[in-house]
């Protein structure tokens, strides 16, 4: 039981971080309807910058966190102003400006190959090794540091997207974009935000994940799962992306524990694809823009 | 008219064949076409990010080809050497391979480092007869795929995991293992041959055996689930910082087993790195540590090279240098026929090298001295010399 417990407890710290990377995804499809494929390789820049931070200037970690969330979010708006907003403002067509995020992230993969070689770089920081004992769990603190500042920052978006003027401007024009700048919300200021919120997200779980595992130029990849958490959510839901997130993080450490460590993925993916054909928006999704 | 045309035609083809004559002999004959120098290939990268293996290997064939040329060469003959970077490519190393046989005519070959390379040159060094020596080839197959003319120096996987389940049971006790193995080519065979060792030997069981998908970071979950069946020692073979992650999270969990192997030549300290304090005391079999072996060509082998180098040698100096040394002895033995070359080379038993002694198995593959290491500190650290493998 106390097995089961402490997997679920590592699945959720898991979970958290693909919510942070899913939150991303949802946000910016919502805002420009763009599946954006660069997104993941912010978490990677989130990574390995935050090991440069840390290791070259020895800043402290608080600080290395917001500095680096503050510089991928910066460079989400880069991506965006340079790289698609041309293709968007001269209506060129979406598949042409996915075809670009895709572009995006390879250059931007690759090039942080050649800026932190192809290694593998572990954090200084989190080396402490003893387990916290709660009654007969035992749990490496980094784990609970790293859900709780996952879950803060999911707090802070929601009361943000709620409680805001901003967040009401971001939801409007996530809703009906031309009502909303007819309104006087200055849409492409909005659209910005949105960009800054999810890169900025993006290179916090970077450095989170980072932190429990390594960075490598190639760490991505685990970023990418965060969209099959935000489908199985529900694509375009910010609560779902939240939910989502943790589901497949939880799904995927009970596969490996309990059924097979081989198979987790295709175990993940299963999972996911049956929640699809039952609820096809998704667990938390609205039936609005639908497939047909 | 007639006739003196006849002639003059006979005359020209007279002329021609005496002219082709002229120009394929050898200057000054046969004899001195013998006394030639004998030419020998090399392949391996010298560019890219695996460039360093290669220089490693260049460096200790040219050590040993200097030192047989200031001795008078084989047999009064130089060594040549032609070096080729294969770039990591495929088709330049197989264009290699057939420039070095048809064109150079080179005695054998002495390359192949990295495994994909090396599969593509084992086809053609067999259809041209030319005797290949692969440098560092860590995939078991180039010595599986029938071919009479491959042989490593380099130990692959299956030396020295079958090693490492010798070490584990006879001299650490060890009963119980659970086995982690990457699901890549390495890892499965890594693990395959740990597992049949123990089998053959009858004094262990597996009790536990995962293989974990290539982008694996958690492993908290399998690690749970393999303690449940509580084994000695936990035997990992995956890409160095990935079985580093195994280690810090096992230690993570408060599971203080013995851990064993971790696999992934290349970037071998990025395994303590990822690791942290919870890699050390983790044990390895690796394939070279200077001045550990004790027979004299390995002692004097570090000596020599210390005068020269000021340094110590690296594990593939000592196994580029050993790999240039059998060869030339083959050479002086037999001459530079590529066929009786590649019998001396498959008859070579006991030989005794600068990185331990060689046996030369029938389908090419190595059983030579080995080296039990274990992290301590945050440095590999040589423990026990394995002399003989069999």
């Amino acid at each position: 039981m106390s097995q089961l417990i402490t997997q679920i407890i590592y699945g959720c710290t898991i979970g958290a971080v693909y919510a942070l990377i899913a939150l991303g995804f949802s946000m910016v499809f919502r805002a420009v309807g763009l599946l954006n494929f660069a997104h993941q390789e912010f978490m990677m820049i989130g990574g390995l910058l935050g090991y440069s931070v840390l290791t070259r200037l020895g800043l402290p970690l608080p600080v290395t966190l917001l500095l680096i969330t503050a510089a991928c979010g910066a460079g989400a708006i880069v991506l965006d102003k340079v790289g698609l907003w041309p293709i968007r403002a001269r209506r060129g067509p979406l598949i042409n400006a996915i075809v670009a995020t895709i572009g995006w992230g390879i250059i931007m993969s690759n090039g942080s190959m050649f800026i932190w070689g192809p290694y593998s770089l572990s954090y200084p920081t989190f080396s402490q090794l003893k387990p916290l004992h709660l009654g007969s769990i035992a749990l490496a603190p980094q784990y609970l540091f790293i859900f709780g500042v996952g879950a803060l920052v999911m707090v802070l978006l929601q009361l943000l997207l709620k409680k805001t003027m901003l967040g009401l401007a971001i939801r409007a024009s996530a809703e009906k974009p031309s009502t909303a700048q007819l309104m006087g919300v200055p849409t492409n200021y909005v659209i910005s935000v949105t960009f800054a919120i999810s890169g900025a997200m993006a290179g916090l779980a970077g450095m989170l994940i980072a932190s429990l595992y390594y960075a490598s130029f190639d760490m991505g990849i685990l970023g990418l799962k965060s969209l099959a958490a935000a489908v199985l959510g529900g694509f375009g839901s910010i609560p779902g992306a939240m939910l989502g997130g943790i589901a497949l993080g939880v799904i995927e450490n009970l596969g490996s524990t309990y059924i097979s460590s081989t198979y987790s993925d295709i175990i993940a993916y299963l999972i996911l694809i049956l929640v699809l054909l039952i609820r096809p928006a998704g667990l938390l999704g609205s039936s609005g823009g639908s497939v047909a | 008219m007639q006739r003196r045309g006849m002639v003059g035609k006979l005359g020209i083809v007279l002329l021609a064949a005496v002219l082709a004559l002229v120009l394929l002999l050898p200057p000054g004959g046969a004899m001195a076409a013998e006394a030639g120098p004998i030419k020998v290939g090399w392949l391996g990268i010298l560019s890219g990010t695996l460039a360093p293996y290669g220089i490693e290997h260049k460096t200790g064939v040219e050590y040993a080809v200097e030192k047989i040329n200031a001795g008078g060469g084989i047999k009064g003959a130089k060594v040549e050497m032609i070096y080729t970077d294969s770039k990591f490519d495929i088709n330049t190393s197989v264009q290699a391979v057939r420039r070095f046989a048809q064109q150079d005519k080179v005695a054998a070959i002495i390359g192949g480092i990295s495994s994909a390379v090396t599969i593509a040159t084992v086809g053609e060094t067999a259809r041209l007869k030319v005797p290949q020596i692969a440098g560092l080839a860590g995939t078991p197959k180039i010595t599986e795929m029938g071919s009479q003319w491959i042989f490593r120096t380099y130990p692959s996987v299956i030396l020295t995991y079958s090693s490492l389940a010798h070490y584990a049971i006879d001299k650490l006790g060890h009963k119980k293992f659970a086995t982690l193995a990457y699901n890549d080519e390495g890892g499965l065979s890594s693990i395959e041959v740990f597992v049949k060792t123990v089998k053959e030997k009858g004094k262990g069981e597996i009790v536990a055996r995962e293989v974990v998908p290539l982008d694996a970071k958690e492993f908290k979950g399998v690690l749970a689930k393999m303690r449940q069946q509580n084994p000695d020692a936990l035997v990992m073979a995956a890409a160095a910082p990935v079985s580093g992650l195994v280690a810090r999270q096992a230690r993570e969990m408060g599971w203080n087993v013995a851990l064993l192997g971790h696999g992934g030549y290349q970037g071998i300290q990025q395994y303590r790195d990822v690791a942290g304090p919870a890699g050390d005391g983790t044990l390895i079999v690796t394939t070279y540590a200077p001045g550990l072996f004790k027979h004299k060509e390995a002692q004097e082998f570090v000596k020599e090279w210390q005068a020269k180098f000021k340094r110590m040698p690296k594990d593939l100096e000592a196994h580029g240098y050993d790999a240039m040394n059998m060869l030339a002895e083959a050479i002086g033995k037999v001459g530079p026929d590529r066929q009786k070359i590649r019998d001396y080379l498959a008859g070579l038993k006991n030989w005794p090298g600068a990185a331990g002694i060689y046996s030369f198995l029938p389908t090419g593959d190595i059983r030579k001295s080995l080296v039990v290491s274990e992290w301590k500190a945050g440095n590999l650290t040589p423990v026990v010399a394995i002399e003989k493998t069999d």
